[in-house]
């Protein structure tokens, strides 16, 4: 009896130990919002780091209040601080001090009392009532950093903070160019930096500039509304919203929003259990002035089931479209002719199996397998083949290589797929893609890559095939093809087969990481026909493309072609894209 | 020639041993009446209740009459004692007080750091105790002094990643930017990147191929967690991550 009190006793103090140091561990945060009001407010960028001067106010969700002269906290490292005159309310009373500190990962606050005498406190998980003193603190709990050699990028009276997601600026005043340009004060803006990757999904297409302006958020939420540009559509406004759940998410948006051609988009994910997830994606288009009634209307939906099988996974997809979504008009249109009645609504629905990829032996060789069936279904037929059922089976394979070394330092590495499927119109399609490569380090920031690539497509009727949205079918090629044939195919309307081989070379330079310059040249033998007035591609094309940094977070990428005065084009537009790193 | 035999005499003669009547150095000379004051240097955070109080959480008594210098200027401070000024603050070692302090805006080249004075010297009600917390950890945080780490990540795609596609990463760090940091190719199955992370740094990341609907899948076509990295201490680092498969490629 004495031994099993003896065991039992000795079991409890080991539990307790390793408690206290499980303690000393960084501990996943909760969301708990952080609310400052000062004088003025500041967020450094670059930095990371929110500071706050004059009659600094705390206040904390669960009830304690820090009052002071200075704040400071550091977004990255998930403690903040605050000093000078610092009156401390807390459950427990109020107290008076020089300087207090949360590391709120490490659930330990540091408290530098003046009253009656000066003296170190440290708070352990919250409890103000039995501080641990004069134990020793880290050397820079109350560091307040420097930042006077920097200009802030957003100025505010007041700011919530969460540490696990965003912070939120009222009203903010944006200093843009270094301080070069400085905006009105602008209602609330919230800066999120969630761990949470679906904060980042993005439902709108694309556009030349995209301006977001987050108005509203929260620790699972985040509303924008972007301020956007294209060629094509000229200036407008867009707006988008995110929820994220476990882990999953839905992304709405309304695209543009101001014009009355606008783009109604859904997304949403969520993984149903270790093994399998679901996804939505549907699309609702409408040409409607404001949100009253819309003169036209169409749209999709589109559902994927994922299952992870043995080295395997299998998919399931489903999508519905409506070419027109209101009634039939008398007309055959809707207002005038270019709003067309279209009574096509085609349903599709494919499943795939994947397989992982397999070594051969031990040649170092790959292989990856795929398949699916599919079958389209529009009781107003199918494309122009008058079907109003189609479907299809395929298979699809890929060997390739690892990067073997070969003579003069060079690595070489080469894989093959092949894809075949089968229509009920009756129908073929084929596909083979051949891509080799030769690389050599020329020297340490330069690299040389040679490349051939072969695509090659046949079909035996090139009007027998439906245009797929629907990927587990095997009939959705990216890129995205008019036609339903692959992408090669595509761009020889009518031919029942098409061969691309394009050859090419690239040099890679990168002197360092903030500068990054790849040249690249090529030649491409396009058969059947490779001429100007063809949709073939250029027989000769120059890129270059300059990525360079131009803040300490912003970095822009600048890329042009050459294409030798092809069907008239010699040099092709600028592209620019500017990115935070 | 006179000259010339003084100097063989003194080379002949043996050196004189130094004697006790002779003048100490400097560093063992005998404490005198009149106490050599302390430097106290850091970060001031408060300035109150006649205490001054140092980002290292050192608080000092100050004196009856002490003087406040702009160290720039060599007068009394134009401007408010405000948290951040740097200051080396003299301390009277006889009395544990503080008599003059020196302000700045930048830090001051002199004096001992706060947390380094004597403890006999820091204000301080309760005897100290000993921290558990600091002890040294395997993974350190950042700070202004941590070094820069040269990071370089090749990532191996898919074999059926089109061969003109580009590759990115996208961070937290960055909001999620599917486009935020572009990688080189290295040969038709690797893509390369450098960057210079301080250390201590944790970021998470995915690749792209420059939007979400191109991004890495795991092996079974699922969403995975975002990769995580933790820059230790060491000039260089490698990760070589592969990527199984893409959202938009089956």
């Amino acid at each position: 009896m004495t031994r099993v009190m003896l065991a039992a006793a000795v079991a409890l103090a080991a539990q307790a130990a390793t408690s206290v140091l499980a303690a000393q561990e960084p501990q996943p945060l909760t969301s708990m919002p952080i609310a400052v009001s000062a004088a003025r407010v500041e967020y450094f960028g670059d930095a990371a780091i929110i500071q706050a001067r004059g009659h600094v106010q705390v206040s904390m969700g669960n009830g304690v209040r820090v009052e002071g002269d200075a704040f400071s906290m550091d977004l990255s490292l998930h403690r903040f601080l605050v000093v000078g005159h610092v009156r401390l309310t807390t459950p427990s009373g109020e107290m008076d001090g020089a300087a207090y500190a949360a590391f709120l990962p490490f659930r330990r606050e540091y408290f530098v009392p003046l009253d009656p005498a000066a003296d170190r406190w440290t708070f352990f998980n919250g409890d103000y009532a039995n501080p641990s003193k004069g134990r020793v603190m880290p050397g820079d709990a109350f560091f307040l950093p420097d930042l006077s050699s920097q200009r802030p990028y957003i100025v505010a009276d007041q700011v919530t903070i969460d540490p696990t997601a965003y912070a939120k600026f009222s009203p903010a005043t944006f200093r843009l160019l270094d301080g070069a340009l400085t905006t009105i004060p602008l209602p609330p803006y919230v800066y999120n930096f969630s761990q949470n990757q679906h904060f980042g999904i993005n439902a709108l297409t694309g556009a030349s500039i995209d301006v977001p302006y987050n108005f509203a958020g929260s620790a699972s939420s985040l509303d924008a509304v972007h301020f956007r540009y294209d060629p094509q559509r000229k200036s407008y406004g867009s707006f988008e919203h995110h929820s994220v759940f476990g882990a999953g998410y839905a992304v709405l948006s309304l695209n543009p929003a101001t014009q009355p051609f606008k783009q109604w988009n859904l997304l949403a994910y969520d993984r149903s259990s270790p093994a399998s997830a679901i996804s939505l994606e549907t699309q609702l288009f409408t040409y409607q002035y404001g949100l009253i009634r819309p003169l036209d209307s169409n749209g999709f939906a589109d559902v994927i089931y994922t299952q992870a099988l043995r080295q395997s996974s299998a998919r399931l997809e489903l999508t519905q479209a409506y070419s027109s979504l209101l009634a039939q008009p008398a007309l055959g249109y809707y207002g005038d002719p270019s709003h067309p009645w279209i009574p096509n609504h085609p349903f599709t629905a494919g499943v795939e199996w994947s397989g992982f990829d397999q070594h051969i032996g031990r040649t170092g060789l790959s292989y990856r397998l795929t398949s699916g069936l599919g079958m389209q279904h529009d009781v107003f037929g199918i494309r122009s083949t008058g079907a109003k059922q189609a479907t299809s089976e395929y298979v699809s394979g890929a060997i390739y290589t690892p990067t073997y070394p070969g003579p003069f330092g060079t690595g070489l590495n080469a894989r093959y797929q092949i894809a075949h499927a089968w229509l009920s119109f009756p129908n073929t399609i084929d596909e083979q893609v051949f891509t080799g490569t030769i690389s050599r380090r020329l020297a340490r920031n330069l690299v040389f890559i040679g490349s051939t690539v072969i695509d090659s497509s046949s079909t035996r009727d090139p009007n027998a095939t439906f245009i797929s949205p629907n990927a587990s079918t095997g009939l959705a090629p990216q890129p995205f093809s008019t036609s339903g044939l692959p992408f090669v195919l595509n761009e020889a309307p009518g031919s029942p087969g098409a061969t691309n081989r394009v050859y090419g070379m690239t040099f890679a330079l990168t002197p360092s990481p903030d500068f990054q310059f790849t040249f690249g040249a090529s030649k491409s033998a396009f058969s059947p026909v490779q001429t100007q007035f063809s949709n073939a591609p250029p027989r000769y094309q120059l890129t270059g493309d300059v990525r360079t940094r131009i803040t300490r977070t912003l970095f822009i990428d600048v890329q042009r072609g050459y294409n030798f005065g092809w069907s008239g084009l010699w040099w092709t537009p600028y592209t620019f894209v500017v990115s935070a790193q | 020639m006179i000259q010339y035999a003084i100097l063989m005499l003194f080379m002949i003669l043996p050196t004189p041993i130094p004697q006790p009547s002779q003048t100490a150095p400097p560093d063992i000379v005998a404490p005198t009446s009149t106490p050599v004051p302390l430097l106290v240097n850091g970060q001031v955070i408060d300035f109150e209740r006649g205490y001054i109080v140092f980002s290292s959480g050192d608080a000092f008594k100050l004196a009856a009459n002490v003087s406040l210098v702009d160290e720039a200027t060599g007068a009394a401070p134009s401007y408010a004692i405000a948290p951040g000024l740097f200051a080396v603050a003299y301390l009277d070692t006889e009395s544990a007080s503080v008599t003059s302090v020196h302000f700045a805006r930048k830090p001051l080249p002199q004096g001992t750091p706060a947390a380094d004075v004597p403890r006999k010297y820091v204000a301080q009600l309760s005897p100290s105790q000993p921290n558990p917390d600091l002890a040294p950890r395997a993974a350190t945080f950042q700070s202004k002094l941590s070094k820069d780490t040269l990071v370089r990540i090749t990532v191996q795609v898919p074999p059926n990643t089109p061969f003109t596609d580009d590759v990115y990463i996208t961070t937290d760090t960055s909001g999620w930017n599917p486009q935020a940091i572009k990688m080189q190719k290295a040969d038709g199955l690797h893509y390369y990147i450098e960057v210079r992370l301080k250390t201590g740094t944790e970021f998470h990341f995915l690749f792209t191929r420059g939007s979400w609907k191109s991004a890495e899948r795991d092996r079974a076509g699922l969403e995975r967690k975002p990769r995580s990295l933790v820059i230790e201490g060491a000039d260089a680092m490698r990760v070589d991550p592969t990527v199984y498969r893409w959202a938009d490629l089956n």
